[in-house]
Formats: C-alpha cells, structure tokens, sequence
C-alpha cells in the first residue's frame, strides 16, 4: 500500500498501475479512489481498471441481475456513473459500498426501463448508451476523448465516433472482441470521468 | 390481480403457497414433461435490488446443497415482468406436520445473510461459534408446538452444528408463544437454512 501511496503522490502511471495489482483489493480501490476524487487522472483510470478487470462491478451487478446481456449492460452503466460520480467520492465511506449504491441505483433504472412497455423516450437510455451517443455528436466531448491514452481513445472513436460493430473494431486492432468492448466501456468511463461538472455530463452519475 | 400462465418454460398450474415476498406454483416443466415448483418474487418486490439479491443468493445458495434432505434448485430465471423465480422439486407430500411425523425436511446451508420475512413463522438459533441455524416453517398461520419442534428436531437427519437441546428448547418455545422477534436477526455469515420441502396443501 505504501507503494501505490508513493506512486499516487510522484504521479507516476506505472508506478500506480503495477502497485495497484495486490493481493489486497479492497485496500488499493480505496487509496485509488481517494486519490481520483483528489482530481488524479491516473488514480481514475487505474480505479476503472481495477474496477472493471477485477469482476468487482460486474459481481455486484450480477447478484441482482440474471441475463447475461443486462449484466453486461448494467456494468457498463456502473462504471460511467463511478466515474461521473467519483468527484463526489468521500474517504471515510468504503469505496466498495459507495459503487454498491450506484450498482443499486443502475439495477433499478434498468429494471424500470426494461418493465416500461411504452416505447421510450429518445433520451431515457442509460449512462453508457448517453455516453455512447454524446461521444458521437459533441465537439467538447470528442475534445475530452482526444486526450484518453492511446489504448481506449482508438476502439472508442471506432465505436461511438465512426459506429463500427465490435466485431468489426476487434479484426481491425487485432485484438479480442472481449478486450476491445473492455477497453470501450473503460474508455466510455473515462471521458465521462473528464467531464465530470460539466453540462454534458447530466445524467451519467 | 391474476398472475402469468406461464414463466420461461415452465406453464404454471395452480399456486401451492403465498407468502408477502414469494408464491410457489404448481408447474409443468413441458420440455422434460415433469411437475416441478416455481417460486416466483412478488412483482413489487422485483424492482428492489435489495430483495432481488436476496431471493437470487437464497437460489445459489440452495443450488449448492446435495442432500436428500434439501430441495433442489433445477433452474433460475427471469419473467417478462423482471420477476425472478426459482424451479424447484415439487415435494407434494403432505403438510409441514406430517412431514415433521415423518422425519422428513429440507436443510440448505447459506452462507449470506438471510433474514425470513416471508414465512409464517421463523426462528433462527446462534451457536455464536461458526454455523447459525434458521429454521423456517411455511405454516400458513399456525404456530408449531414446542413438542412438535423437538421431534422435528429429533428425527432431522441432519445434525447441525453447535445446535444443543437448550437452543432448541428455546427456539420451540419463541416459536410456539409466536414471538419470532429476537430469531429474526440477520445471520453474519454460515447460516443454515431448514425449510420444509412440501408446501403447506391450502385448502
């Protein structure tokens, strides 16, 4: 812990992601978060990343949730609202309970969505989805996208921006499917990460 | 209100019980052309995540027991109402009380917390040291006696752990008076879970 403490404070980005794979979890999710409701960029995108590749989200989804394509959706929306929300992230609350609240808060407007038999509105979609479609229309938020580390800004462009399937952005990289909607939905939560206070960002956290 | 015809696969086929969280049906698995029990969340408890993670820990928990003695779980689903349900073994033999005659309930192990809201009448015993014991009756209404509790006790064929003849005692007694109050607390962690496999026949 001593070690990602010193990472997060020199700012280092490989200091923090490799100091931030130990055994205690729990233990570097809550330094990461302090650190990313303290405005550190990096602590963000390690805290996703631990988030998201650790099952952590995705677990708590599932223990409310039963098919697999509302898991997977319901993650996702997570995500964006941890890291819509994470300005707003206390220290002295457990981060795990804290993403517990937005995985309840998420559960419950998928269920209400999916129970409306209405059609819905245009804008009555989840965070991911209204990331999805700011990404694809708004100049300040491609602005934002331009800044992300290689890795996510590449398969996100592809997806939101240029409307490709995944399949498709998977064969062009050469990665997996799996990875390349991983690295979509993080980079999705990324930007909403960066747009955190802004106008846009109403309705992700 | 009347509820689906069917769920999934499975076409419902009469209701077998009703508590304030769940009814169990009656239903014919058509596909393996068998009866089975469906016990399906009330519609106005599905949209609360809280209790939807409780019935579906409750499922996975009771998948995970292999014993004569427990209901099994087949099956896990959702309706299109987002009603989550469990199949169950259609255990058709009686009443709670001749089953206890009989010697013969289910016990499921959990290891959640797990507090029993929707049955009749509920106990739950702490041993204080690692497994906790609710015993739960779906008694449509009646209070079980304290002798029919010890001999429910007595012919289990399963031991639990920790549980000594004081605890039962006390148990049969909270449970006979009706005061369930203090066996309601939620389990830490290691609990045991003893339900009856046969649903009280409503008449």
């Amino acid at each position: 812990m001593e070690d990602l403490a010193a990472a997060l404070a020199a700012g280092d980005p490989a200091g923090v992601r490799s100091a931030a794979t130990v055994a205690d979890l729990e233990g570097a999710l809550q330094l990461l978060a302090v650190a990313a409701a303290g405005g550190s960029s990096i602590a963000v995108e390690v805290l996703l990343e631990r988030l998201d590749e650790a099952g952590v989200a995705r677990r708590m989804v599932r223990a409310a949730l039963l098919e697999e394509s509302a898991v997977d959706d319901v993650t996702q929306d997570v995500l964006i609202s941890a890291a819509a929300g994470i300005g707003r992230f206390r220290g002295e609350a457990k981060v795990t309970t804290w993403l517990h609240t937005i995985v309840r808060h998420r559960v419950v407007d998928h269920l209400r969505r999916q129970r409306a038999t209405l059609p819905l509105p245009a804008d009555d979609v989840g965070p991911a989805a209204r990331m999805s479609s700011l990404l694809a229309t708004r100049a300040t938020v491609q602005a934002v996208l331009a800044g992300l580390p290689e890795l996510y800004r590449v398969p996100v462009t592809l997806r939101d921006v240029d409307g490709l399937p995944y399949q498709e952005i998977a064969r062009v990289l050469g990665r997996s499917e799996g990875t390349v909607k991983a690295q979509i939905s993080r980079g999705r939560a990324l930007v909403a990460a960066a747009l955190r206070g802004q106008p846009d960002s109403d309705g992700l956290a | 209100m009347t509820g689906p015809a069917r769920v999934g696969r499975y076409r419902l086929d009469g209701v077998l019980g009703v508590g304030s969280f769940a009814t169990a049906h009656r239903a014919v698995d058509e596909r393996l052309d068998d009866l089975v029990a469906v016990k399906i969340l009330a519609e106005n408890h599905s949209l609360n995540p809280e209790v939807r993670e409780r019935f579906i820990a409750e499922g996975r928990a009771l998948r995970r027991i292999d014993s004569p003695h427990v209901v099994t779980v087949h099956d896990i689903g959702e309706s299109d109402r987002q009603q989550p349900y469990l199949v169950l073994d259609l255990a058709d033999r009686g009443t709670l009380a001749d089953r206890v005659r009989g010697g013969c309930c289910s016990v499921a192990a959990h290891d959640n917390a797990w507090t029993s809201r929707d049955h009749t009448l509920s106990g739950q015993i702490s041993d204080g040291t690692r497994a906790r014991l609710t015993a739960e009756y779906a008694f449509a209404g009646q209070p079980i006696s304290a002798p029919a509790m010890r001999e429910f006790y007595e012919t289990f064929a399963f031991q639990p752990p920790g549980l000594t003849k004081a605890t039962l005692e006390e148990l049969a007694r909270a449970a006979a008076t009706g005061d369930t109050r203090q066996l309601l607390k939620p389990a830490r962690s290691g609990s045991l879970l003893l339900t009856d496999r046969c649903l009280p026949a409503l008449t």
